[in-house]
């Protein structure tokens, strides 16, 4: 009974709906009203339809995506002291793999997102290159840990890349657009230092290059982003003109914070630096000045295009703000070289010795490798002619039994047919 | 696929339930067409604030419910009593449904039953059976909690039954 009350009532408010004309007048409405409000961040709904969520439950908790940290976090506990002290080793020391393959595995498990991944990333680069600069310090360097710590920012870079694709697939353009160019920031510093000191790696030259152009690629991504949701939304003049004041009103906000950041940052700066941003300002300065010009006449999307292209000179200007930090640390280096040539001299020499030791200890080892590989292989060939004697031997054996018994058979089954007969 | 693509699409799909919902509470097809418009025009507003959004299908119920409470929070001045003087029937709302609809009788019978439900558990009962969603949907657009939400819908069904049961001797 009720069961048959709940589909007649079912089928009744089914029935209960609007007509064709009216759907589409209501949709028009609401199309109206969404171009009208574009959405200025695109944060994708999440879910059309209701979802399971993720409730932390117990049983939520046996997930890998809880259980990896929480084992890390176990694995560093149960070791107590070692991972302690492994936190300051540096290159070259036996606990530096805890340091870098653990402790820091534990402490990435700790960055949720993508973003923040990407951001300590960044920080382990900054953090090679403090152990580069303890090494130099201590006079422990070789050519060998230079390596070594070239390979583990290798390690970092291609992460953070891999977290910029991912960003990027999400649709998260600004954050992807940030870690890129903090990364390009670094590499371009690292790579003018290089140049000064005279030995410019062009594969660093090349990867510079090659991340400026990736940049541009997401702006110009970003830029056609927004005209596809304009588009989807219903492009018309209306949904450019407000595309545009929107773009204009964020853009005043970002000018008067790259300002206040370039207040802050100006003391620290170069002379050549500060001249470069300023320069850099007044173009954006200009570029929004022509975009509100053309706002006013009515020309939204060319004033959208001219606050697209501010956008650019304002980057330029903020990675340079950004860079003093790379600079004043790999200055710092620099100076520790520069300041002590005989320091560098006593260096080069002990990294030669080191290195001639290293290979006479490489040749001994050989050496005792070779006797000890002679050795083995004796002592296998003795033994592989033993056990070959001995299942030989074992052969014969067996095969003297398998004829008595062959024989025993023979007989009996001799003697068996002759009482047959003699029965018969 | 664009937010824009996406909202526009749940729209064609949830409009005509949004609708259905919100008539079923003001008995007017031109105020309950307004209402799920104006669920569907605040629910993208929400995305331009930069909230945002785990379940579009329950934030739409949700904005609607408070646009009807709001609305019969300014027409309280009218009375039930003061509207059924001037020839409200609330049963009586076979005349505003699209003729589509033939089985009067039928259609009587059954909303007799949700009719007679307080309004707590005609909410529910309706939100679960009439619209299809989830006790943990409902929870959400009613700000309630799931237990208390699968109580109400358990007895407003246990209820019917009786006024059936009733209806029958």
């Amino acid at each position: 009974m009720l069961w048959n009350y709940w589909r007649k009532l079912n089928r009744s408010a089914v029935k209960l709906r609007l007509s064709k004309t009216e759907k589409a007048f209501c949709r028009l409405t609401v199309a109206d009203y969404m171009s009208s409000h574009p959405v200025r961040i695109s944060e994708p709904i999440r879910q059309l339809y209701w979802q399971k969520q993720i409730i932390l439950t117990f049983k939520s908790f046996l997930t890998p995506k809880f259980m990896i940290p929480v084992i890390l976090i176990l694995a560093v506990a149960l070791s107590g002291g070692t991972a302690a002290a492994a936190q300051s080793a540096l290159p070259g020391e036996a606990l530096y793999v805890v340091k870098t393959e653990i402790n820091e595995s534990v402490l990435a498990a700790f960055s949720w997102s993508a973003e923040k991944k990407a951001e300590f990333q960044e920080r382990l680069i900054e953090k090679r290159l403090d152990e580069r600069a303890e090494l130099i310090e201590n006079n422990k360097i070789t050519s060998l840990l230079e390596e070594k710590v070239a390979k583990q920012i290798e390690k970092h870079v291609n992460k953070t890349k891999e977290l910029v694709a991912k960003l990027e697939k999400k649709g998260n353009n600004i954050a992807a657009e940030s870690a890129l160019g903090k990364l390009s920031n670094y590499l371009a510093t690292r790579q003018a230092a290089l140049e000064k000191a005279g030995e410019a790696k062009p594969e660093l030259k090349a990867k510079v290059e090659e991340l400026k152009k990736d940049i541009e690629a997401k702006q110009v991504a970003m830029a056609l982003k927004i005209a596809e949701i304009q588009q989807s939304a219903g492009a018309d003049a209306v949904a450019v003109k407000n595309a545009a004041q929107v773009q204009l009103d964020n853009f005043a906000g970002r000018i008067a914070d790259t300002k206040s950041l370039f207040a802050d940052a100006r003391e620290k700066m170069s002379p050549e630096q500060i001249k470069k941003v300023e320069e850099k300002l007044a173009a954006t300065d200009k570029l929004y000045a022509e975009a509100k010009v053309k706002f006013v006449a009515g020309q939204y999307f060319d004033s959208l295009k001219s606050v697209l292209a501010a956008h650019k000179e304002i980057i330029v200007a903020r990675q340079l703000i950004a860079m003093k930090n790379w600079e004043k640390k790999l200055d710092a280096e620099e100076s520790d070289l520069d300041n002590d040539e005989d320091k560098a001299a006593e260096l080069k020499d002990k990294e030669a010795e080191k290195a001639v030791e290293s290979k006479l200890k490489a040749a001994e080892s050989e050496l005792k490798a070779a006797e000890k590989a002679a050795e083995i292989k004796v002592k296998a060939e003795e033994k592989a002619a033993e056990i070959k004697a001995k299942a030989e031997e074992k052969l014969a054996e067996s095969k003297a039994k398998a004829d008595e018994k062959a024989v025993e058979v023979k007989k009996e089954a001799e003697k068996k047919s002759k009482d047959s007969e003699e029965k018969d | 696929m664009t937010n824009a693509e996406r909202f526009i699409e749940a729209y064609d799909k949830w409009a005509d339930a949004i609708f259905r919902f919100a008539y079923f509470r003001v008995y007017n097809r031109e105020s309950a067409k307004e209402l799920m418009q104006e669920a569907f025009c605040r629910a993208w507003q929400y995305m331009v604030d930069g909230k945002e959004i785990d379940n579009l299908r329950a934030l739409l119920y949700q904005i609607a419910r408070n646009l009807i409470i709001d609305q019969s929070r300014k027409k309280q001045a009218v009375s039930l009593d003061q509207m059924k003087e001037k020839g409200f029937e609330p049963s009586n709302i076979l005349d505003n449904i699209e003729k589509s609809l033939d089985h009067e009788m039928e259609w009587r019978a059954t909303m007799a039953g949700l009719g007679r439900l307080e309004p707590e558990y005609r909410e529910a009962v309706e939100l679960r059976y009439v619209a299809g969603l989830r006790p943990r949907e409902i929870a959400k657009i009613t700000g309630q909690n799931v237990n208390v939400v699968s109580v109400r819908i358990n007895r407003g069904v246990q209820k019917i039954k009786q006024y059936l049961a009733e209806d029958k001797k």
